[in-house]
């Protein structure tokens, strides 16, 4: 009986502890075989993910090594407040910033309302046929490139300004902000339409079944639910458009001092990017100016990069609300 | 608490009495119905505006350029002692310039897509490798131009060069493919890859043999409309080797390079953009649209060819 049992305990002892040696071995075997094949691969995939990383980090060293020697150079508050650019002596970048908001604020008060207003009409009320017929037309609105927005400005509205209307130029901030306004239209419809189709159905029903027409329920319902979603949109169309380049180089003007009074618009006046582009070709290699102007740069990354982040966080959190909301 | 379940309960009523008195003497500008109407007008005309925009912009640029149009200028290089501005080393140019951008970027970002999407469940890197991508997207291209000629050009000892432009366009197009690889890689069904590994194929070959291919029209989809996106891009590649070089068809590998955007902004300069040189400048726009739409009409037969096919199966 004891004998059995033991030999049964063997057995058993036996059986589990091949079987356990087998599924070791087996276990191992698939394992390093998992292994082996993935994580060459893995690694791989996960640097060619990070290249944006570091490209990002890149460019912010890249341009800052450079920028920041502008400081001991020039003085900080020399550079960023300072009124007067000459690339010689002076290295001034207030008129610039001024220009560039200035631009941009013109821009944002056009194309946020015409923006939000078709993104509405888009996604709530439009019927299919237009839909179908506007977003490829907002896709072709987004591919023409800045330097064309450019050139026909300057052959459309920069001329009927001069001669219909009489300026003494029509390089001004009100006609640079306005073909910005157009070329960041397709940035905040696209961003718009995506926050208010996120707006749940039952909001709209909910509404709806409580009698209020149709006008009441975008108004008082859909656009309160999907405000974080707008403003990220609005964030995101001023990094574009604080970012464009081309076209205001050709429309602005290029004026690097401040036009007085500082919030007449219709002045021509320079912006940060235009900036870059008018000067770099000329500056030495390590001269002041050269510094200056990665110093230029270097502000416009952290514009940019801190307005995206937050125009990011807003749609995230934006996305959860909306998720979570009962 | 009495009281305040009083208060609940007499509010509703009040309210309500208050405003059924107030509503006689409070005059509505519009009916709701009124309103709506207007409202609604006005929301169309925003659509309608936008849609005239790009009409009347895209009419003017086929109008002015038909009439200055010339297959002569189109196939010829720049020619000083004739006064006959060739385009055609532009044309080339850009091809060149955007193809090898698309085709270095293009790996890159397909490989990206895949680990985003097929090998991660979220988590910190992953999120860090998001908001990288995001704002690499949202880096102004100037600022990448700036970065290309200090980095590549300076740095790397690359020199103002094509290869240079390749590299800091390709910097420039990475996001956009990646997120459109993404997406394409998402529209697989799971099904393909569940039924793959059921036969006992490896994760990575699954990927290669069986995701890849069916998400390809779509990866090709953002490839050809980065292309279009590359072809127009001006600041980018201002500073990484952009010359005058309207004489030679091709200046090497090694030797600057000139796109038809570029042609733009130097005869812009040299002329003020005025009359002198102006048909040239029609003519260059003109083609300059031609292929950015040509790229997108492109994109877009291969999209919608690609869902018909989603759909049909």
């Amino acid at each position: 009986m004891s004998e059995k049992t033991n030999s049964i305990a063997n057995i058993n002892e036996n059986d589990t502890s091949e079987e356990a040696l087998n599924s070791t071995i087996d276990l191992s075997r698939v394992l390093a075989i998992g292994l082996h094949k993935t994580s060459w691969q893995q690694i791989m995939l996960l640097l060619a993910a990070s290249l944006s990383v570091i490209i990002v980090f890149l460019i912010f060293i890249f341009t800052f090594i450079n920028g920041f020697q502008i400081i001991p150079e020039y003085g900080f508050f020399k550079f960023l407040f300072g009124d007067f650019w000459n690339p010689e002596i002076e290295f001034g970048i207030f008129p610039m910033i001024l220009g560039s908001f200035l631009v941009v604020l013109i821009a944002l008060v056009i194309a946020v309302p015409v923006g939000i207003a078709c993104a509405v009409y888009l996604s709530e009320l439009a019927p299919d046929i237009v839909r179908k017929i506007m977003k490829p037309t907002i896709e072709l609105l987004a591919s023409i490139p800045s330097i064309v927005y450019g050139f026909i400005a300057l052959r459309t509205i920069v001329l009927f300004f001069q001669n219909v209307l009489g300026f003494k130029t029509g390089r001004t901030a009100f006609t640079a902000g306005l073909v910005l306004s157009i070329m960041i239209l397709p940035t905040i419809i696209s961003i718009a339409d995506d926050a208010i189709k996120a707006v749940p159905q039952r909001y709209r029903e909910g509404s709806l079944a409580l009698g209020a027409t149709q006008w009441q329920t975008i108004r008082k319902v859909i656009l309160p639910a999907s405000v974080s979603g707008l403003t990220a949109a609005i964030i995101l169309g001023f990094g574009r458009a604080i970012g464009e380049t081309m076209a205001i180089y050709i429309i602005g003007g290029g004026a690097t001092a401040i036009p007085k009074p500082f919030f007449n618009i219709f002045q021509p006046i320079d912006t940060l990017t235009s900036l870059i582009v008018r000067e770099l070709g000329e500056a030495a290699v390590g001269s002041t100016a050269y510094h200056a102007i990665f110093g230029v740069a270097c502000v416009l990354f952290v514009i940019t990069f801190v307005v995206n982040l937050a125009g990011d966080i807003i749609i995230k959190r934006f996305a959860k609300k909306l998720k979570g909301g009962v | 608490m009495s009281d305040t379940t009083q208060k609940i309960e007499q509010q509703p009523s009040a309210e309500g009495e208050q405003s059924f008195d107030d509503l006689p003497r409070r005059k509505r500008l519009l009916s709701p119905k009124q309103g709506q109407k207007t409202a609604y007008i006005m929301l169309g005309s925003s659509a309608v505006f936008i849609f005239l925009i790009i009409a009347v912009f895209l009419g003017y640029i086929i109008v002015n350029g038909l009439a200055n149009f010339s297959f002569r200028l189109i196939f010829s290089p720049f020619n000083p002692t004739t006064d006959l501005y060739g385009i055609g080393p532009a044309i080339l140019g850009t091809f060149i310039l955007v193809l090898g951008s698309v085709a270095i970027a293009l790996p890159l970002g397909i490989l990206a897509a895949i680990y985003l999407t097929e090998y991660t469940k979220g988590g910190v890197i992953v999120n860090i490798i998001d908001q990288g991508i995001n704002n690499l997207a949202g880096v102004p291209s100037v600022v990448i131009g700036v970065f290309g000629y200090t980095f590549f050009c300076i740095f790397l000892r690359i020199g103002q060069s094509i290869i240079a432009g390749w590299l800091t366009l390709a910097c420039m197009l990475l996001p956009t493919i990646i997120r459109t690889s993404q997406e394409a890689l998402k529209s697989v069904p799971h099904e393909y890859r569940e039924g793959s590994l059921a036969l006992g194929i490896t994760k990575w070959r699954t990927i290669r043999h069986v995701v890849l291919p069916s998400a390809l029209p779509g990866i090709l989809t953002g490839a050809i409309l980065s292309l279009g996106r590359a072809a127009g891009e001006t600041a980018a590649i201002l500073f990484v080797g952009s010359g005058s070089l309207f004489l030679k068809w091709f200046g090497g590998f090694t030797g600057t390079f000139t796109t038809l955007p570029y042609m733009i902004l130097h005869l812009h300069r040299s002329s003020g953009g005025w009359e002198e040189v102006g048909s040239v400048m029609w003519l260059i726009a003109f083609v300059l649209m031609m292929v950015v739409f040509g790229f997108n009409a492109v994109a877009m037969v291969v999209r919608s060819k690609f869902e018909k096919k989603r759909t049909g199966n």
